[in-house]
Parts: structure tokens; sequence; C-alpha cells
């Protein structure tokens, strides 16, 4: 396990050793703060790059805040991290080694606003949008001299849904699913043929592209389970996936990138 | 159970690679064949140009492929395949060794070669630079300044390498010269942002001095229109000063580029052999088997649209030293350079 992970955790068990206190959970509204880790998966397909799936786990950071009334659900969150990824091919003791350095910085921002409750099993839905910024570079070595870097970078305004649930039996825990899907995206390309060309030369200063389903598809999920230990500080387990598919080069080239992480996290109520 | 739907979720996403990715290509000499072979179908640029007939290759080297062959045997029919392309620009790397063409620019042909340059030049070495890059002096007995440039690499692809600025430094050291020669006999290229920085300190005016065109889709006429590719004054002061340019078969890729730049300029006068001919701005792809191999993406071409794929560029004033010159250390092309120097005083 990450020497990073370690630490992280046993200090967040130490804190909430001392910070549990008997107390009622704070009526709404209400500001959580949060700071996970865990393991992170990559997989990235890109056509440009490579015909290989490149791949690598990693512990990242995710920082979260969130402001909740009886009707709205404010999220802001951001994630990084930082891995090489590597393939069936992968020999970083060999001059041809083929490895991507991978770094990875997801910014994202929801507005979801009640509009259903089945209050009978204390369920409640929400939608809304979200702006996402991502910014992907993937540094790949085919030798260890020769290098090009690749990446996958856009900003997008998503539909959003968001569904709460509370437990009868426990006002200290609760579940969310949350979903969200761009219905247009900014994409910053430079519309490569292959890692050199474009077809026109000033396009290696690239640009800004906006597309929508047609050139992206991209699926962000997140499920939940958040649990206080008294009135202000509590844990989180999260399991967070996203996926894209993006045309890089007209319908020739394509990227496929899947990040898929379990998180736990300490968090703090305000 | 009653989150049995959200549990469903989790495992659907969490099994992603094989719900979303199809299955790896496996490492098979089929697929490392077609893979190979496709990726030139799709990427190459000098297929025309070349009059080489891609599918037929196909059709000759595909029946070589057989299930369970061994690496070796791949490499000697993928080898076959790079050489009949005669490209300087392509290559396949391998534990076995580096296939490649290097029949253009045999490194023992005299031409190629700075025959003994201590012999006709005092190095200076008062300026701390790279000297794997660039060298200077001046030619013994004579008042003319002399700089090897031994490469255009670097690692910043498209921008320039800032170590190749020293040539402010040495152009000033050797401003009161009547002229100055210019060696790129040996210099087999790299990156042409750092080729313009070089002879941007030589250029009068803005001029053009190169068009290409890049393979822009999988179709075998799938090209983008010609760019053209303009020289301009660089650096604080340029030299205008009668100068020569030195080159042979082994000048190559961006050093042909340098060479193009200052040929559009009145003061100077290439002196040599013909370059080896081939700007392919090449692009390196990857094997299932980890092989590695670089192909050409560009065509370039002088201002007139003379492509020089295969061909290079034709000195002004062509000579060659021949094998007697070499036993005898007469290096021709440089004697040739001081006197075209020395002529234009």
């Amino acid at each position: 396990m990450d020497k990073r992970f370690r630490i992280f955790i046993s200090l967040q068990l130490l804190i909430l050793v001392n910070l549990i206190a008997q107390e009622p959970t704070a009526p709404l509204p209400q500001n959580i703060f949060g700071l996970s880790t865990g393991i992170c998966s990559h997989i990235v397909k890109d056509d440009l790059m490579s015909p290989l799936i490149y791949k690598g786990t990693q512990s990242p950071i995710y920082i979260s805040g969130k402001y909740l009334n009886s009707n709205t659900r404010f999220s802001l969150s951001l994630f990084y991290d930082e891995l090489d990824l590597e393939s069936s091919i992968t020999d970083k003791s060999y001059y041809l080694n083929h490895y991507s350095k991978n770094a990875n910085i997801l910014l994202d921002c929801s507005l979801n606003k009640k509009f259903y409750s089945f209050e009978n099993i204390k369920l409640t839905c929400f939608a809304g949008g979200k702006l996402k910024l991502l910014i992907n570079s993937r540094d790949h070595y085919y030798t260890t001299d020769v290098d090009y870097v690749f990446g996958d970078n856009m900003a997008s305004g998503d539909i959003n849904f968001f569904i709460e649930k509370h437990f009868s039996n426990s006002e200290k825990s609760l579940m969310y699913f949350n979903f969200s899907m761009p219905l247009a995206a900014v994409v910053y390309n430079n519309n490569k043929y292959n890692a050199n060309v474009t077809k026109n030369p000033s396009d290696y200063n690239s640009y800004f592209e906006v597309v929508t389903i047609n050139k992206l598809f991209e699926v962000q999920t997140e499920l939940s389970f958040v649990h206080f230990f008294g009135r202000y500080v509590g844990f989180e387990l999260k399991h967070q996936f996203h996926f894209f598919y993006l045309d890089k080069y007209e319908d020739l080239l394509h990227s496929k990138f899947v990040i898929n992480q379990y998180l736990f996290g300490l968090i703090v109520k305000i | 159970m009653k989150y049995k739907y959200l549990l469903i979720l989790l495992i659907v996403f969490t099994s992603c690679e094989k719900v979303f990715f199809k299955k790896e290509i496996s490492n098979t000499p089929e697929n490392n064949f077609n893979i190979f072979w496709n990726d030139f179908d799709k990427y190459y640029a000098q297929f025309i140009i070349k009059n080489i007939n891609w599918d037929s290759v196909y059709n000759v080297y595909k029946p070589k492929i057989k299930p369970g062959m061994y690496d070796g045997q791949l490499f000697d029919v993928l080898s076959k395949m790079v050489n009949l392309l005669k490209d300087g620009h392509v290559d396949l790397l391998t534990p076995y060794g580096v296939a490649s063409y290097r029949g253009l620019w045999p490194a023992s042909y005299p031409s190629n070669q700075l025959i003994d340059p201590n012999k006709y030049v005092n190095y200076n070495n008062s300026v701390y630079n790279n000297r794997s890059i660039i060298e200077f002096g001046n030619i013994k007995n004579q008042n003319i300044g002399y700089i090897v440039i031994k490469t255009f690499e670097s690692k910043t692809f498209g921008k320039t390498d800032t170590n190749y600025n020293v040539i402010d430094i040495i152009l000033k050291l050797l401003n009161e010269k009547d002229g100055i020669i210019i060696d790129v006999r040996a210099n087999g290229g790299g990156n042409s942002a750092n080729a313009e920085t070089i002879a941007g300190r030589f250029a009068d005016e803005k001029r053009l001095y190169s068009k290409f065109r890049s393979k822009i889709g999988p179709g075998k006429n799938d090209f983008s229109e010609w760019f053209d590719a303009y020289i301009e004054p660089k650096g604080k002061t340029q030299f205008k000063k009668p100068v020569v340019v030195l080159t042979s078969r082994f000048t190559f890729s961006s050093a042909e580029m340098f060479v193009m730049a200052m040929k559009t300029f009145p003061n100077v006068t290439i002196v040599g052999d013909t370059t080896g001919g081939g700007v392919g701005n090449p692009v390196y792809r990857e094997l299932p088997n980890g092989w590695v191999y670089r192909l050409s993406t560009m065509i370039g071409a002088l201002p007139n649209l003379f492509i020089i794929e295969g061909k290079g560029i034709y000195p002004d004033n062509p000579v060659v030293t021949t094998k007697a010159d070499s036993a005898l250390r007469i290096d021709r092309i440089l004697e040739k350079g001081i006197e075209v120097i020395n002529s234009k005083i």
C-alpha cells in the first residue's frame, strides 16, 4: 500500500478517535468539507499514442466542499493524481521502455434542486447542473529518450442527478448517488492526425472547440456512504467512476479514458 | 436487499475494463505485422513520391508471417519492408538491433566526413558552450571564420533550444572576419526550430525558404495543402558578409531545412555534395511486442516545389572529397569553401 495513503489513514483514525462527540447531528443548512484518498485506477486507450491499453493505480487526493439546505445541494470538489501508466510491453529497465507519465486534475462544481421526495423511504431526488474542468496530460515514452506529450483537456456543462437516502434507524448516516453527463463541452484540441502532424502547422498552438455528444460521450457517477460520529465529524466511503470517449481527429482517432476510484476520507461539518 | 441495485451498479463500473474496452491486441506475429503495415498505410507520406505500392508490399510479405514464428524471423521480414522505403526517417528499434536504410549516406564515404579539421582550423575554446552541438574557430592562415554545427537535436519539439543561442556570442567573436564557413556535413538533423535559430542570424530579410505538406488522413492522397516556411532575421545583429555552407550526403532532415534557408540569402553559397534528401517530420509508434518504429509524415520541397525527398538539395558548387583525397588528408570541400569566400572578398 502506498506510504502516503497509510500515513493519511492513520492520521484520520487518530483525529476521529479524539473528535467523536455523542451529540445529535446539526440541523440544515450545513456546510460539509472533506479530504479523502484511497485507490484510484486509470485505464487509457489513445489511438494517437499507441494501439495498446495503458493503465495504472495510485492514491489520489480528493478535496470536497458541500452546502446542504432543505431544497439545495451545492458541491465543489477537486481531484488530483499523478502516476505512471503501463501496458503489457512496459519495461522501464530497458531502452524500449513504453510508459506514460500521467497527471490528472478534475475540478467540478454542481448545483442541484430538490424535485421529488419519497418520504416513506427517506429518499430525495435532486436535479441540476455541473461545471467541470478536466486537465489531463500524458507524457508517453516510446524509448528512454523519445517521448511525446498527449492529453485530454476539456471544460463541460453537465446535467446532474443526485439521489440522497437517509436511514430510518440512524440520523447520522446517509447514502447518495450522483450521476452527470455533459450536454456540451469546450475541448482544448490540436486536431493532430498523429503525434506531430496537423492539417495546418499553426494548429501546433491548439485551439478550443465546442463539442457535444457527437464527439464526446462522458459519464461520471459517484456512490457514497456518509456517517457522522457526532455533531461535527464523520467519515465518507465513496466510489467514483469517470468514463469518456472523445474524437481526437475527425472520426478516425479517439481517446478512451476510465478512472475508477475507491475513496475513504474525513468529513467535517461546519 | 434494499441496496442491491447500487451494488449492481458498483460491480458494473468496477469491471469497467471489460465493459468499456475491447480485448487488448495480443502479441502475435500476425498482429505485429498488421499494425506495422497499417500504420505505414495510414501515416506514411512518401509512397507516391517513391512510387511504392504498399498494397503489393503487403501481398509479398504477409504470406511470410506464420503463427508462432520467432521474433528474429519477424524482424527479418519487417527490416526488408523498412529497406524498401529507402528513407532515413524510417527505423525499426528492437532488441535484435535497429533496422534502417543508410544507403544514401554511408559514413565511410569521404565526402561525408570532416577530413582532419585540425589541419585546417584553429579552434576557439574561449566560449563555454555545448561542444557536442557547435564548435568554431578560424581557418588557418586566413581571415575566415569556421563554425561546425554537428546536430540540430534537442528535447524542445517545435521550439528553439536556448543552447543554440550561443551562435550570437560566436558571431560577435567572428564579426571581423571576411567571411564564415559553416560546416553541416556531419549534421543528421534534429529540430528545425534550432536550424531556423542559426539561419536567422544570417538572414537579410524575411524570405520563403521551403514548402511542405503533411499526410492528414488514411487515404493515399490525403495530404494537407502546401504550407510555406519562412526564414527571417533573428538575434540582435546578422552576419551579412560572404558565407559558405558545406554539405554532404550525410546532411539530412533539419540540417537540410537549414541549407534550404541559407540558400535563399544572397551572400550564401552552398558547397559540397548533394544533401541526404529527407525532411519527413517522423513520428514514433509501437507494436504489441514492444518494438518501436519511426516513419515520415511530411513531404518537404524547395520554394519552387522541387521535392527533396530521396533527391536532396544540389549545391551551388558541387565538390566531392575522393578516397585518394581522404588518404592524403585533403578536404576538397573545405578547400573549395575557402576559395569561394576569398573570391567574394
